[in-house]
């Protein structure tokens, strides 16, 4: 019971602070579903970043749990003293219910079972029980993993970030660990997608609002991959295959994370409100603080906010807060990252022009030097390797046309793409058009010159965990192309 | 307008997510709410030939050795993990040419069958062969050895009645759901505190490649926060491919060379004191102990089937005193 009410805490903690970093209903209007949403994916992300920022200090959780409760009180303070109702819903009380429902179910099925997933155990929850135990992550028990005499402390990938484990160590702060409820602050990610999406497209048309929002929660990999695969087996299975998206990982968080970061720059842009763009930088930091990708696409909305600007309508003074907030937001995390061993992945080195001319010109695929027979492929044939470029391409074009697992969303995301010539006028839309060509592109990039065999990352679900972190900014995408398309007819 | 109508085919997925959450929450709870092995696909042996090669090699001397086959009747229900009986006459007809005489069961309850063995091979996972006892069964068998093909017997009971049991199914529900292992870790709970240091120790030379048997990293785990130190973990702790090389390169280091087996150290937990994983250690790694303030050494033999007689579990002052 302990260990619900303290991970219950942890929720509240982040919808309270989170609340009071929105701006007033007057400036930026939401329902009440938009405002849980919003506030605690927000909160959760300014609790990630000021936990890194204490960690890099030197300090310990117990100082940031007190920091953030003590914030919490004062939000809630804040709060009170600006009550202003609630805006309406966009959505019907029919549609209203399925969303709930939706997101209810994914929250049983995420703590249905303890953390059971190898990433999730090793990768993120160990992380989570340093933190716990240890109070930072600057402890041996991640930089001890190298040293000179060739022993070193157990862990995997000590440079992962610590956005999860950070949830899980406050989720767990008072009443000690527990595999089943350090997972309910996670069980939250796809419930919440359809709102932050929702807010987001708030400025556009009803039905834009409404279908872009169901069509997010219908997406099938937010919930699980190739799910029907094997027939009656995978029903009898489900929940307990690594194809599993809900759980203790960190896919959904950076999807959802990025989701928010984009949900917020498109309404601050709309209302020019340093308060959001300040927030969504916040949500962009915080998607670098979940997995090492999300600071690539920290990135890619840097460029793409610039590249943006080429054209009319620049709202130059919300990019500035938007990247001046993310750049301060992250760089906590990038001190206490430059400070624990990078051992096996490390993209900085590996995406090169050479490494990307070597393997775009036609460099062939590197060969697995572990047995085959452990992943269950045929042995390669040394004369007859694939070049890395059309495996790759391969990969991703399954993977568009994967409906098992994306439904439709990349033929949307394609139409929504090409109407960008009719919306140039839009700063959102250019902007988002550029994020998600930009996101394909660099997980592209990535998985070109990775120094892993790529088939073996094939068989563990690379690239479609990567092309997730993108259903946001995709769905946004949607959004703003079926309310366009509707204006048009319109007219 | 065909946009908004695919937009709208889009969310008939919904259908599909449904199905899937509702199947997860079912799942989940028909065991419980708590991970099970019934969850997975059962084990299966896939030694087309029967694998009599793996029987064999235990005996020095093979000739003459007896087998018990623990099979099914051809008109018992064929059980999840059953050995299809082409392979199980294979591997029948494998020993004999070996010179090993093979009595098959067909089904019929071990309290029923006369005679002496030397070892057993589990073939048909019906209950009764499941749960049979295990200090009956070690009477009727010489050798003291039981070869498991459908991954159903439990090591650490039969390891309690002197039997050396070995798996040779494969196995597919995650390591971490191995009770043997969680029984391991309830021990180390209780024996050490959670400040503790504790280094890994490899008994012999590590023999498999498979990621199953990277047990130092469930222990790692659950044991947290004590400190479990490992041989270079950054490369055992990573990809398969860098696994792969740690495995070959920790084995050429060859780190118990030189180094005196104590099977006469009184074991813990196993009842096979033949199978002692305690030895003394190197230089190197009694520096190691010393540098990392280490209070127990955890000796262990790689494999992948988690089992308590692979592990032992020794204070390092004792350890010191062996030197």
């Amino acid at each position: 019971m302990l260990h619900l009410l303290n991970a219950l805490l942890f929720i509240a903690v982040s919808v309270c602070i989170g609340r009071a970093m929105l701006p007033a209903q007057n400036v930026v209007a939401r329902s009440r579903g938009e405002e849980f949403a919003v506030a605690y994916t927000l909160g959760l992300a300014a609790i990630v970043v000021l936990c890194n920022l204490v960690f890099v200090v030197g300090l310990q959780l117990s100082v940031a749990v007190g920091l953030s409760l003590a914030l919490s009180s004062y939000a809630l303070y804040y709060q009170s003293k600006r009550k202003s109702a609630f805006a309406t819903s966009p959505f019907s009380g029919a549609i209203t219910w399925l969303l709930l429902s939706v997101g209810l179910l994914s929250l049983i099925a995420t703590i249905a079972y303890p953390i059971n997933e190898f990433d999730a155990i090793y990768h993120w929850a160990y992380r989570g029980k340093v933190l716990l135990f240890n109070g930072t992550p600057l402890n041996e028990a991640l930089t001890g993993i190298v040293s000179n005499d060739n022993f070193g402390r157990v862990v995997t990938h000590p440079n992962y970030p610590l956005g999860v484990p950070i949830i899980e160590a406050y989720s767990s702060y008072f009443s000690g660990w527990s595999d089943r409820w350090v997972q309910l602050p996670l069980g939250l990610w796809a419930a919440c997608m359809p709102w932050l999406v929702a807010f987001g497209l708030r400025n556009l048309s009803s039905n834009a609002i409404r279908w872009a929002a169901v069509a997010t929660a219908a997406t099938p990999i937010l919930y699980v991959t190739n799910f029907t695969e094997n027939g009656f087996a995978d029903l009898l299975s489900a929940g307990t295959s690594s194809s599993m998206m809900l759980g203790g990982g960190s896919d959904l968080a950076v999807m959802c994370m990025l989701a928010l970061s984009a949900a917020l720059f498109l309404r601050a842009t709309h209302s020019n409100c340093k308060r959001l763009a300040i927030a969504a930088g916040v949500a962009l930091a915080a998607t670098a603080a979940m997995k090492n990708e999300g600071l690539a696409l920290l990135g890619v909305c840097m460029i793409a906010c610039v590249v943006a600007l080429f054209l009319e309508n620049r709202p130059t003074r919300t990019i500035g807060f938007f990247a001046a907030s993310a750049i301060i937001c992250v760089s906590p995390w990038l001190g206490i990252r430059a400070q624990i061993p990078a051992i096996d992945e490390n993209y900085s080195e590996q995406l090169t022009l050479e490494n990307v001319i070597h393997f775009a010109g036609g460099g062939n695929e590197l060969i697995e030097k572990s047995p085959l027979a452990m992943s269950w492929r045929q042995e390669t044939d040394e004369a007859d390797i694939p070049t890395r470029r059309s495996l790759v391409s391969a990969a991703f074009v399954d993977e568009f046309f994967d409906m098992r697992s994306w439904g439709l969303l990349w033929v949307l995301a394609a139409i929504s793409i090409g109407l960008v010539f009719m919306n140039l006028d839009s700063f959102n839309y250019r902007w988002l058009t550029l994020v998600v060509c930009g996101g394909v592109l660099l997980y592209f990039l990535i998985l070109l010159v990775t120094p892993w065999n790529f088939p073996s990352l094939r068989d563990k679900g690379i690239p479609e965990r990567l092309l997730v972190h993108l259903v946001g900014p995709i769905m946004l995408l949607v959004g703003h192309a079926l309310s366009s398309v509707e204006r048009k007819l319109s007219r | 307008m065909l946009f908004a109508i695919l937009s709208r085919i889009h969310s008939l997925f919904l259908l599909l997510v449904l199905t899937f959450l509702g199947a997860t929450v079912i799942g989940a709870a028909k065991t419980g709410f708590v991970p099970d092995h019934s969850r997975y696909d059962a084990a299966g042996f896939n030694n087309k030939q029967g694998g009599s090669r793996f029987i064999v090699s235990v005996f020095r001397n093979p000739q003459g050795k007896r087998v018990l086959l623990l099979d099914n009747a051809t008109t018992d229900p064929v059980l999840a993990s059953t050995v299809p009986r082409e392979i199980v006459d294979r591997l029948s007809k494998s020993l004999a040419s070996k010179g090993i005489t093979v009595t098959r069961s067909y089904g019929i309850p071990l309290n029923k069958i006369d005679g002496q063995f030397d070892a057993a091979v589990l073939i048909y996972p019906c209950d009764n062969y499941v749960n049979v006892d295990f200090d009956k069964l070690a009477a009727k068998l010489d050798a003291k050895a039981l070869f498991d093909y459908c991954a159903s017997w439990s090591s650490t009971k039969a390891d309690a009645a002197g039997l050396m049991h070995m798996n040779f199914a494969r196995t597919y529900w995650p390591h971490w759901l191995d009770p043997e292992m969680h029984e391991f870790v309830e021990y180390m709970q209780k024996t050490t505190a959670t400040a503790d240091g504790i280094l890994l120790v490899p008994s012999e030379p590590l023999s498999t490649t498979a990621a199953r048997a990277r047990w130092f990293l469930p222990l790692n785990y659950r044991l947290a926060p004590r400190r479990f130190y490992l041989y270079k973990p950054e490369d055992g702790t990573s990809f398969l491919t860098e696994y792969f090389q740690w495995v070959k390169d920790y084995s050429a280091t060859r780190p118990q060379q030189g180094q005196r087996r104590m099977k006469s150290h009184p074991r813990a937990l196993s009842k096979l004191t033949n199978m002692n994983t305690a030895r003394t250690l190197n230089d190197e790694e009694l520096q190691v102990a010393e540098s990392r303030d280490v209070q127990w050494i955890l000796f262990w033999r790689h494999q992948a089937d988690f089992k308590i007689c692979d592990f032992e579990l020794v204070d390092i002052e004792t350890v010191r005193g062996w030197k």
